[in-house]
């Protein structure tokens, strides 16, 4: 690297060759006010803030961001004529501005706020600028244009051409008047805008604003920039596998997932999606179907590239014991295998996988699958007992140095029901363990008719698997159809099964007599609400009803079978007291997480709780706690993302759907995924929101020392 | 430095109108137009291109309308005098030379209309009021009819009389008039009839009246 020696306001500073004055100034902590110029941008040099003296030429300014320093250069960035010319254009920049900086979404994080009170210029000296360009273009998805507040410095123009290649942002021209805008000024969407934000990022004034909501607030910028990376529990980098998947490098993505989960198939089929849900995309049309593209990776990684860098620490001599084999447990196992620990899972069911393998149905995650991710997990030298209960912690602390508690919430909880006695209930905990280790259940026979309480994902899995057991299902529900908290597919595909939905409807009673239930009496909902953890239910009176019933599953909810007499100390609602906050609970060496703490979550939440006891663990047995990977070299990602016909209009992927006829009969796989085509079409929608980080932020005057 | 820009000047005129100028053009109209046809030609990608050349338009049309400002005259040399000092292109370059330039050689006129309100051409409509010779006027009425504003009173075979205070000068009624009639009057206003009166009554020198926007 060849340096050079210059003199700027008589301080001697060392650059870099083809460093510019202003590169080398800003970089030898000296201010030199800018404003059209940006770190990631080529020079445009039309605001003229940055006009330096070089060499003793008084009265000649040249602009510093777009001249090159020199070995030997003198360089003098504040004179009378400077002051001028840099004052000046402020004004003529703010002739034309809204004056009250107050009323604007970027007031005191506005760049040329802070150039005004840097050169304490105002406007006032010259005529007022009324601009008509500035209502061009202001209703568009995602993006608020507050043209009044444009100064064309250009930032955007730049970013938008040069650096991504995207090309819609336009110098343009209505009559005299100079405005940003797009080709015969079609809205964004229509112009082949790429929706990534970098003219939103660049933008030094209040012109260019994200639209309020997209981000989260609550959050350091550089991660609610990527909401589903951010929303995502275990914060896997879904932008980088997403593009991964585009450049047909499944091997590479699923190691991209794989460094913070081990149950990457699994998830591909039943995750949750808080990523969707957070899919900036959304408020353009759809979300990016990232399940659906963690599922092909996986199932299209021919090289199993994560396991070259997966991490194995040599052992510790330390033993672990994991009650459970859920997503939890068995992902606090694996963690702590590769951390040294010889680790033991015990698990009551007769096969590993958890709610996973006993609660989640066949139709919806093949079981073959998630025993392959199960032998990975044992295959990292995890030993799992199965049909193995615990009844007590603390014996079984006795022969391990520390034990977690990952059992899990296994227990159905039934609302309280007058004619529950009759019997003919259950649970639909007890009804999918035993369809799923049984094949079937003590109740449901073909021809017999179901009815499910509950409107979320687990009354669907037992209506749906009552179905595929023989009986007529009803579900009955208090939420309005369109408020059900099931996912929409699973509400679509059940009705398809010829499964009846009841919404808008609360229970009144089991009718009957004992031993024979003749339906479930129900009433329509006017309206409800929950006050202090209690429900309370507006219904509309003589709209009874019976809805005749043979069997009454209780989909309400579940909650941890834990007792007194496992020897931990549980709280009134009988989860375990974990006093220091983390995962350690009343008894030294003790630890529990997932379900068995939190409640029902979803499983992405019991693999983040895992991961994070892993790590308590791992501390607590004298090892660093550090169970991240690398499982694949970070790649720097092109900026220069181009253009995509129809980009905006793209409409998310659909994956196929076994017929209704085909699966209602049998545990056949439902949702047979996306094609290659799909996924390379549903992989390129991505907004590739983490491009935005590589955008350096402007640094203001006062954090300079030199200003 | 790289120049962001290769705009030339050949919308412009050319500097030897400036010395040369003919006594029906006023600097200050012939500056206006300059700042014009030099803002719409503006790529718009510097600041003191874009908005420093559509500010001396706004200032140099203000003068031109009467609503001039004290301190106009320096501020227009300093916007020039930047704009060529910070010049990227050859078009700012030039306006900002033609218009410094304009401003020092017809100083007496730039002055003139800011604080005389005096267009010595009589080209800046705020500052020459319209008249109809009482010795030509035919009384044909064309004029009347094609007054938009319907500032010009009188009918057949009367002096038409122009009310400047309704006039914007949009010169139509110099166009038509058949007999040429029509003049331009700066400070020195021509003695016309109050009202319209019958073609040949009105003879020079009877009455000397205040005109609306002269000062006699």
């Amino acid at each position: 690297m060849e340096t050079l020696n210059m003199v700027i306001d008589h301080i001697p500073v060392t650059a870099v060759a083809g460093q510019t004055i202003l590169e080398a100034a800003l970089a030898a902590d000296i201010y030199i006010p800018h404003l059209c110029s940006h770190p990631n941008l080529h020079p445009q040099g039309g605001c003229k803030l940055c006009v330096v003296e070089v060499d003793g030429k008084d009265g000649l300014p040249v602009t510093a961001c777009n001249t090159e320093a020199r070995d030997g250069m003198t360089v003098i960035t504040k004179s009378p004529v400077i002051d001028k010319m840099r004052s000046l254009s402020m004004e003529l920049m703010l002739a034309g501005h809204p004056h009250d900086c107050t009323s604007c979404r970027s007031y005191l994080n506005c760049e040329l706020q802070s150039l005004m009170q840097y050169l304490s210029a105002t406007g006032v000296r010259m005529r007022e600028v009324h601009r008509t360009a500035i209502g061009i273009n202001t209703k568009n998805p995602l993006i608020d244009r507050e043209m009044e507040r444009c100064i064309q410095c250009g930032r955007c123009v730049r970013v938008c051409q040069d650096l991504r290649g995207v090309n819609v942002l336009k110098y343009k021209k209505k009559d005299a008047e100079a405005y940003i805008g797009t080709e015969e000024d079609l809205p964004l969407a229509d112009s082949g805008c790429r929706f990534c934000g970098a003219c939103v990022e660049v933008c030094p004034t209040g012109a260019l604003q994200d639209r309020e909501g997209v981000f989260r607030k609550d959050l350091p910028r550089e991660q609610s920039l990527i909401p589903c990376q951010a929303e995502c529990p275990a914060h896997t980098d879904i932008p980088r596998y997403v593009r991964l998947v585009k450049e047909g490098r499944y091997g590479e993505a699923v190691a991209v997932i794989r460094e913070k989960l081990p149950f990457p198939h699994a998830l591909g089929y039943v995750c949750t999606r808080y990523c969707e849900k957070g899919c900036k995309r959304t408020d353009l049309n759809e979300a990016i179907a990232i399940r659906d593209l963690k599922r092909f990776a996986v199932e299209n990684d021919k090289t199993e590239l994560w396991k070259a860098r997966s991490k194995q620490k040599p052992s510790t001599g330390k033993k672990v014991a994991v009650i459970g084999a859920g997503p939890c447990g068995l992902t606090a196992a694996y963690y702590l295998a590769k951390s040294g620990h010889e680790v033991t899972v015990f698990d009551r069911n007769p096969k590993a996988g958890g709610m996973l393998a006993a609660g989640i149905p066949a139709y919806r995650l093949p079981r073959a699958d998630l025993q392959k991710e199960v032998d990975t997990i044992a295959e990292a030298g995890v030993k799992i007992e199965l049909n193995h209960p615990i009844e007590n912690v603390g014996e079984l602390k006795q022969d391990y140095d520390a034990v977690l508690v990952a059992v899990g919430a296994q227990s159905g909880k039934s609302i309280p029901l007058s004619g529950y006695e009759l019997g003919c209930s259950l649970t639909a905990v007890e009804l999918l363990r035993a369809a799923a280790f049984d094949g079937k259940t003590s109740l449901i026979e073909p021809g017999k008719i179901v009815t499910v309480l509950g409107g979320g994902n687990v009354a669907f899995d037992a209506a749906r698997v009552s179905r595929r057991l023989g009986a007529s299902v009803n579900v009955i529900c208090l939420e309005a159809k369109d408020k059900m908290l099931a996912d929409r597919e699973e509400i679509q595909q059940a009705e398809e099964e010829g499964i009846r939905i009841y919404a808008g409807k609360a229970n009144l009673s089991i009718e009957g007599s004992p031993g024979k239930v003749e339906g479930v009496k129900v009433i329509d909902v006017d309206s409800f609400r929950f006050e202090e953890g209690k429900l309370v239910v507006n219904t509309v009176p003589g709209t009874e009803s019976v809805i005749p019933s043979d069997i009454v599953v209780f989909a309400t909810g579940q909650k941890t079978d834990l007792t007194s007499e496992f020897g931990l100390e549980l709280n009134k609602f009988g989860y375990p007291v974990l006093p220091s906050g983390g995962h350690s609970t009343s008894l030294e060496g003790v630890f529990a997480a997932g379900d068995a703490v939190t409640g029902t979550k979803a499983v992405i939440d019991g693999i983040v709780g895992g991961r994070a006891a892993a790590s308590e663990i791992d501390h607590y047995l004298g090892g660093s706690g550090d169970i991240s990977e690398v499982l694949l070299e970070k790649e720097n990602p092109s900026p220069y993302i181009g253009t995509i016909e129809d980009f905006a209009q793209k409409v998310r992927s659909e994956a196929s759907i076994l017929g209704a006829e085909e699966r209602q009969d049998s545990f056949r796989l439902v949702d047979l995924g996306i094609s290659c085509s799909q996924a390379d079409c549903e992989s390129e929608r991505c907004l590739q929101c983490d491009l935005r980080n590589q955008l350096k932020k402007v640094r203001l005057w006062n954090s300079y020392q030199y200003k | 430095m790289m120049s962001i820009c290769e705009k030339t000047g050949t919308v412009l005129p050319e500097m030897n109108e400036i010395f040369n100028r003919a006594d029906e053009t006023c600097p200050v109209d012939w500056a206006l137009n300059v700042a014009a046809s030099a803002r719409l030609e503006s790529c718009g990608k510097g600041t003191l291109c874009r908005d420093g050349i559509n500010q001396i338009w706004q200032i140099i049309r203000d003068i031109t309308i009467d609503k001039g400002k004290n301190g106009d005259l320096e501020l227009l040399k300093e916007l020039s005098d930047m704009i060529l000092l910070a010049a990227d292109c050859e078009l700012s370059g030039k306006t900002a030379l033609l218009i410094q330039t304009s401003l020092s050689t017809h100083s007496d006129e730039w002055n003139a209309h800011l604080t005389r309100k005096r267009c010595s051409a009589l080209v800046c409509a705020a500052y020459y009021t319209v008249h109809v010779d009482p010795s030509k006027c035919s009384g044909c009425n064309q004029c009347a009819s094609v007054c938009s504003v319907k500032s010009i009173a009188g009918e057949q075979g009367l002096i038409h009389v122009v009310d400047n205070e309704l006039c914007t000068r949009c010169g139509a009624c110099f166009d038509i008039c058949p007999e040429h009639a029509f003049l331009k009057a700066g400070a020195m206003k021509p003695r016309c009839p109050e009202s319209p009166i019958a073609v040949g009554s009105f003879s020079e020198g009877v009455r000397r009246r205040r005109r609306p926007g002269g000062e006699e």
